[in-house]
């Protein structure tokens, strides 16, 4: 047998599984220690903080939790939240993330390591994503090698599609749930393999923890039962089939209507009863086996067939007749807005308005996942041509995940892991037959090597290889005791070899690079603080939310309500811990579309509403001096459109737009626009900023009037140094009892025009 | 501030001086000049037919402010005429004008009437007299009753349409599920209970070999299960989730150890069959 | 299907010979195990009907009673599959012993969620 480089000899194959065992735990390791530190960057560049929106909530709900205790956690009444109607917050989250962050704070605490609360949160999405790996490894092995795990799991740490959701401080529910789904997955397939009761459970159990973690369960309770479903399909029904399934089934669901905010869905809606159906399908099935097993008479067996096809039918009817009696709740909207990408924007508008609940774009696949996008379909292929039960698994999840990815931006993070995997297995069966040292026999008639057998190309290779061609020394023991010489494939020579594993390394390189730089740069900005750039290169910071939030904090009473547009709902609360209108909650359509009539509507109109809900404060984001897009005149037309949804005859959003149907906020802007609340707030003396000189806004490019819009109805209390956020306080009722407007004139000293009074009676004629 | 001193002390003196009028009168003339109705007004009583005026009448009322005491005429800072409808709760407030000597006049022409006059209908008009001067307590006088033509009724505020007091929120909740009749109840507990017949009955025939069921090695790992679920069951009762993960945990440990043993031993027993 | 729904005589006696069968090829053991599956089938079917003719009102307490049947009778059968002497072939790295311990492990928490559950 020849190679194509010297090996080592006289090792014993004891010495070479443990040092390969040693090499994959360091591997391992130093793969968790390179998730943890890609995803410092954040903290790294600006500090240790709480990210975005909803970890607002999650961070204020842990502290609750961290220093109340579970049962007042569990009962905790939210009244400053939805004022004045309050959220009942235990019944109405997913636990599974305070419980974990506070789990490991009293953990800490009682080792007397006084770690705050918010360093927990901010260092747990990293913490996680090195389970996330460790899962993915465990999850890769089952299906290829440790080599192909290694792969995998160093892909997942780095991968910026899952970074793009757990850099420190983003403390959100994915930061725990992919490592759940990662594992969930794992344990499905060891129990699909072992036919083990024990790891069904264990599958059963983190499908609880999922649950308890976040909403896309719904993922895992879909994917497990298309798996065994297709299985069966594919003819391949087979005992530990029933042991798996029937296990994780009876136990998880039962575990998952523990969680309140899930309640009795598991039996009562119609996204969870495909796991239902296949459930008794598998325990018909099961008996259907049991039976002939006892029996093998041709007529029986027809019978048999006839009855499970009968009763699968018959199942599913009343599944049907169910859902129309009103027993079983049909789907929801969000779910249908997976199926038609159009159906939110005509119905839901506010699902529609979350910029990531849109369609992803084709750049960002690339931007996501790089590399891994043109790895994955080969991947997938080489699933196909082995086929085993957890391939199929691969092959579907691939299938589902792809088509969920392109509907919807966000859940990019639940394609990534089936991406890293089956990219993982097709770049290590690459190293595996290009870092094979075994060079092919050379048959006399010398045929090219014959593609037919394909299992040994992977079964022949060793432990570990994939990761460094130095450890390839365990190689000959495995090959020489099969020597197949005719029907071998292999490379011949060095050179073909480097040629290939130099390109590989070369991609993998960029790979990396890549990742490094996308989160460094598009991830890791914790959106409440900004940076930009000096034109020194320097890194400016602009902390206006922050500052914004602190004047609120420490200037307005308690109990003085603060009145935005929902997305900063849950940073006014966690920051200002001020009582807020709406939410990132977004339970109550109703009450969103009455703070979006509010500010899309004129002063006149909008202030008696104001006045209804006790707002004391208004607060508006602008980012038109420093050129801020994110701000609220960009997302006004959600305003308008969902104001419009509820209150069709007062609010129309075609009057927002100029006569030429253009969004326009300068002279040509419709008058609607510009004596709506948002508008005159946002502009409210931004002309006098310029100096007399030409007013531009930085984010439409739009030159903006001389004379800025007036304020009758509200004061401008606040305005911070970038004037990203502007806070205005709504004016009591005018002591005299006159109307705002007018109180306003005659303190400006306008004389008012002297009216004739007219007299309320009309004489009969 | 020496004035105001000044006028908080005389306050007391000058609230004594009452105010009266003194001939008060009023008259009604068509419009063909001829005098309808004309009588003095009693401060005491009203007018006891009501007065009554036609789509062209006039009215004319004549008075002089004097200070009861002294009997010296008196300009009053602020005088007015209140039409008030009882019914429909209308009023119009009318400014009159007096002169030095305190003598006022204030014609009301129904051909062409005054900006004050409310919307009518079939009800009277009462008229009142208020006088307010800072120097004398204030008078109030309620002249008569008054008849106007009707007008059109009173049209309605803008508002109108969506401010009103709302009804008192009724709320309703959702009925109490009801727990079936004890005897329902109590029939079916026996029927679940029904199958461990079934269940024991079936085993007594079957009647399986435990042979080392008592044996030293299995018995721990028995009682600790037994007293897994005795955990289990007092959870149900009264413990907490801490407690009962705490105690579960610690119960674990000596529960894995005896399995293992008792697993192993079987396990062995097996293999020696074999 | 047909042809065997219309001559019942013909079904009975595949019944028959099917119990037969049973009684002649399954050993003590499963007997045992299947007395027990038997037990929880019937808990559970009157639980059900139960909760369809009566009411459904603690409808939790109805989750806990049914789901422990049907978990406990999954497990069961799990049991029952893999230490089944004719399934040797397919379980092969789950010992019976290792099939008691994944039982009873199994068991502990399939009760816990149902004393949590009960209310």
């Amino acid at each position: 047998m020849s190679t194509a480089y010297p090996l080592p000899s006289g090792l014993s194959p004891a010495t070479v599984t443990n040092t390969a065992s040693l090499i994959r735990i360091v591997t391992l390791a130093l793969i968790s220690g390179a998730a943890i530190a890609s995803r410092l960057f954040a903290v790294i560049n600006f500090e240790s903080i709480i990210h975005e929106f909803d970890p607002w909530f999650n961070f204020r709900a842990t502290k609750v939790l961290a220093s109340q205790g579970f049962y007042e956690f569990w009962n905790w009444f939210d009244p400053t939240a939805w004022y004045p109607l309050g959220r009942v917050v235990g019944g109405t989250i997913y636990p599974g993330l305070m419980a974990t962050s506070g789990v490991i704070y009293n953990i800490l605490h009682a080792l007397n390591l006084p770690v705050d609360i918010r360093n927990i949160c901010v260092l747990l999405a990293p913490g996680f994503s090195a389970l996330t790996a460790w899962a993915t490894y465990m999850f890769t092995k089952e299906l290829k090698d440790e080599s192909a795990g290694l792969l995998a799991a160093a892909f997942i740490g780095i991968a910026p599609g899952y970074i793009s959701r757990s850099v420190a401080g983003s403390y959100d529910n994915e930061a725990i749930a992919i490592f759940l789904l990662m594992f969930t997955f794992y344990c499905w397939i060891k129990a699909l393999k072992q036919g083990s009761a024990f790891f069904g459970m264990l599958a059963g159990v983190f499908y609880f923890y999922m649950v308890a973690a976040w909403g896309g369960y719904a993922f895992i309770t879909n994917m497990i039962p298309l798996h065994a479903l297709t299985l069966i399909l594919m003819g391949r029904f087979t005992s530990r089939l029933y042991v798996g399934y029937s296990s994780w089934y009876a136990i998880g669901t039962l575990a998952s209507m523990q969680v309140p905010f899930v309640g009795f869905q598991p039996v009562k809606t119609s996204e969870h009863m495909a796991a239902l159906g296949v459930f008794g399908l598998l325990q018909i099935i099961a008996f259907a086996q049991l039976v002939r097993s006892h029996l093998s008479s041709k007529q029986f067996q027809n019978l048999l067939f006839v009855a499970v096809i009968g009763s699968g039918i018959l199942g599913s009817l009343a599944i049907v007749g169910l859902t129309y009696k009103g027993w079983i709740a049909p789907w929801t909207g969000r779910f249908y807005s997976l199926w038609d990408t159009g159906y939110a924007k005509k119905y839901i508008p506010i699902i529609a308005s979350v910029s990531e609940h849109q369609p992803t774009a084709w750049p960002s696949f690339f931007m996501d996942l790089q590399l891994l996008m043109f790895l994955f379909p080969a991947g997938v292929f080489l699933c196909f041509k082995q086929l085993r039960d957890e391939h199929v698994f691969v092959i579907i999840y691939a299938v589902v995940g792809s088509y969920f990815a392109g509907v919807m931006v966000r859940l990019m993070l639940t394609l990534t892991p089936v991406v890293c995997v089956s990219a993982a297995v097709a770049l290590s069966t690459l190293l595996d037959t290009y870092i094979d040292p075994v060079e092919p026999l050379v048959p006399e008639e010398a045929a090219p090597p014959a593609s037919g057998d394909d299992s040994t190309t992977t079964s022949a290779s060793g432990s570990k290889k994939a990761k460094k061609p130095a450890a390839g020394p365990s190689e000959p023991t495995t090959a020489q005791s099969t020597p197949k010489p005719r029907s071998r494939p292999g490379i011949f020579g060095l050179d073909a070899r480097l040629v290939v594993i130099f390109n590989a390394f070369g991609m993998l390189s960029f790979f990396v690079f890549h990742c490094t730089w996308v989160t460094s740069n598009a991830y890791s900005s914790p959106s409440v603080v900004l940076a930009s750039a000096n034109p020194d290169g320097s890194q400016h910071i602009i902390d206006d939310f922050r500052e914004a939030y602190y004047w609120l904090r420490q200037n307005t009473p308690e109990t003085s309500v603060v009145m935005s547009w929902w997305d900063y709902g849950y940073q006014i609360a966690g920051m200002a811990d001020r009582p807020t209108l709406v939410d990132n909650n977004t339970w109550n359509n109703t009450h969103i579309a009455t703070v979006g009539k509010a500010m899309s509507s004129t002063e006149e109109v909008a202030y008696p509403i104001l006045r209804k809900h006790d707002v004391d404060y208004v607060l508006v984001i602008f980012g038109g001096l420093i050129g801020y897009s994110g701000d609220d005149i960009n997302k006004f037309l959600w305003m308008v459109r969902i104001a419009q949804g509820v209150w069709p005859d007062e609010i129309q959003e075609p009057n927002y737009f100029t006569p030429h149907g253009e969004y326009r906020v300068d002279d040509q802007a419709s008058t609607t626009m510009k004596n709506s609340l948002m508008y005159k707030m946002s502009y409210y003396r931004f002309a006098e900023l310029f100096g007399g000189g030409q007013a531009m806004d930085r984010v439409r490019n739009q030159a903006m009037p001389k004379q800025g819009p007036t304020l009758d109805y509200l004061d401008e209390a606040f305005t911070s140094e970038n004037w990203i956020v502007r806070i205005f306080q709504v004016k009591k009722e005018d002591l005299l009892g006159r109307d705002l407007k007018s109180a306003n004139a005659f303190s400006q000293g306008k004389k008012r025009k002297r009216s004739k009074p007219t007299t309320r009676r009309r004489a009969m004629v | 501030m020496m004035l105001l001193g000044a006028l908080i002390l005389l306050a007391p003196l000058v609230h004594a001086s009452v105010l009266t009028l003194q001939s008060p009168r009023f008259t009604i003339t068509s419009t063909n000049a001829s005098q309808a109705r004309a009588e003095p007004i009693s401060l005491v009583k009203k007018a006891s037919p009501p007065l009554s005026l036609g789509p062209t009448d006039t009215l004319k009322i004549t008075f002089q402010v004097i200070e009861k005491d002294s009997g010296n005429g008196v300009q009053p800072h602020q005088t007015f005429l209140r039409f008030f409808d009882e019914v429909s709760q209308e009023e119009g407030i009318q400014p009159l004008r007096v002169n030095s000597a305190g003598k006022a006049k204030f014609e009301l022409n129904m051909a062409k009437p005054p900006l004050s006059l409310p919307p009518t209908s079939k009800d009277p008009l009462k008229v009142t007299l208020i006088i307010g001067s800072h120097l004398h307590s204030p008078l109030k006088v309620e002249l008569f009753d008054l008849h106007v033509p009707a007008s059109h009724p009173p049209p309605q505020h803008p508002d109108e349409a969506s401010f009103h007091p709302l009804p008192v929120i009724q709320h309703t909740f959702r009925p109490d599920q009801k727990l079936p009749p004890t005897t329902i109840s109590a029939a079916f507990s026996a029927l679940v209970l029904a199958p461990w017949v079934v269940l024991l009955g079936l085993w007594a025939k079957i009647s399986p070999r435990v042979p080392r069921l008592f044996s030293p090695s299995i018995v721990p790992f028995v009682a600790t299960l037994t007293a897994f679920e005795v955990l289990l069951f007092w959870y149900w009762i009264e413990l907490k989730l801490g407690q009962v993960l705490l105690y579960g945990a610690i119960l674990a440990i000596p529960t894995v150890f005896a399995g293992k043993q008792a697993l192993v031993s079987i396990g062995q027993q097996r293999l020696r069959q074999k | 299907m047909a042809k065997s729904t219309s001559s019942s005589p013909a079904q009975t006696t595949v019944v028959q010979t099917l119990w037969k069968a049973y009684n002649d090829q399954t050993p003590d053991r499963l007997k045992f195990v299947d007395a027990f599956l038997f037990f929880l089938m019937l808990s559970g079917v009157v639980q059900f009907a139960y909760c369809v003719l009566v009411t459904n009102f603690p409808f939790n307490a109805f989750l806990a009673g049914f789901s422990s049947t049907v978990g406990q009778f999954v497990l069961t059968a799990s049991l029952r599959s893999q230490v089944n002497p004719e399934n040797k072939d397919e379980f092969k790295e789950v010992s019976p012993e290792r099939a008691f311990a994944d039982y009873v492990l199994g068991s502990i928490v399939l009760h816990f969620f149902v004393f949590n559950f009960l209310g």
